[in-house]
């Protein structure tokens, strides 16, 4: 069972809830779509990301940049990166997987 | 409303035999709470139902689980309700043959004990399960119902989220999840 990554440290302006998240195997998911308010996910939802384990069927990833909010980009993403780097090279997402950024604003990197 | 009740029910104006979807938009309360299932059960070709900003009389439910309509119904789509959440779950457990579920909104108050029963007709998970908001133990009472979903779009925030994933992890093909800002 896998559980948070050791170097997950939420800005303590933010409430994380129901540590740690143990979510069991997704055998047949295919299409994982995460929509964001602001530019970088919450601590629930990037909690919730990395309480899934890897899932081999796995092939698409949306995340969509929603735009009712802004923020300042605090650098979150390393905690979804180190979780999609979990899920693409744990033996496998067969036939590949694809990482789509929609509706992200020019100039912005993530 | 009674007069349609009526044409409806006599099928004088032809529409029972095409109508699909039906929505019940701002009506905050009902005279006749029996009117609503009264409409539906001579809609022979229903199948989408939409509640929005109003009440579910419990009468409702108990129409469709005796049987007398709301077996072709498919798609149930409850936004901003204004009735407690009794009702509202025992509309969605008492949908035979619901695919899809769309539900959005706050309800603050259970309106006491929710059924608990297993989807005892539904043999297959839903198409598409969509919640969003704050509903006061939907997502429990659903998890609890054992009824699941090939595709999930959630919201973060929900109490609910991670029972629910749970809950359809054999079977979610696609999964949404909405990450507000305030969790």
């Amino acid at each position: 069972m896998l559980g948070l990554p050791d170097a997950l440290v939420d800005d303590p302006l933010y409430e994380v809830i129901d540590l740690p998240v143990h979510l069991p195997s997704l055998p047949v998911l295919t299409t994982l779509t995460i929509d964001l308010c602001v530019y970088e996910p919450s601590p629930r939802l990037t909690n919730i990301l990395c309480g899934i384990p890897p899932t081999p069927t796995l092939t698409c990833i949306a995340v969509r940049c929603n735009e009712r909010f802004l923020a300042e980009y605090q650098g979150r993403w390393v905690d979804i990166d180190r979780w999609l780097a979990r899920v693409a090279g744990h033996g496998g997402s067969q036939g590949g997987l694809s990482v789509m950024l929609i509706n992200w604003p020019e100039g912005m990197s993530v | 409303m009674d007069r349609w009740c009526t044409n409806v029910s006599q099928g004088s104006d032809g529409l029972s035999s095409y109508v699909r979807h039906v929505t019940f938009e701002h009506i905050a309360s009902w005279n006749d709470p029996v009117a609503p299932g009264r409409v539906l059960k001579n809609l022979g070709s229903l199948t989408s139902l939409r509640v929005s900003e109003s009440v579910i009389p419990n009468e409702l439910p108990a129409q469709i689980s005796r049987g007398e309509f709301g077996k072709e119904i498919t798609i149930l789509h409850i936004f901003w309700p204004r009735c407690t959440l009794a009702p509202i779950v025992s509309m969605i457990l008492s949908l035979p043959n619901l695919k899809t579920l769309c539900i959005m909104g706050y309800v603050i108050d259970s309106g006491g004990p929710l059924p608990t029963h297993p989807v005892a007709l539904q043999k297959e998970p839903l198409d598409f399960l969509t919640m969003c908001g704050d509903m006061c133990g939907l997502g429990e009472a659903l998890v609890r119902s054992r009824l699941t979903s090939r595709r999930l779009s959630l919201e973060v925030c929900s109490p609910s989220v991670k029972q629910l994933i749970m809950r359809s992890s054999e079977t979610v093909v696609e999964l949404r999840l909405d990450g507000v800002w305030f969790s």
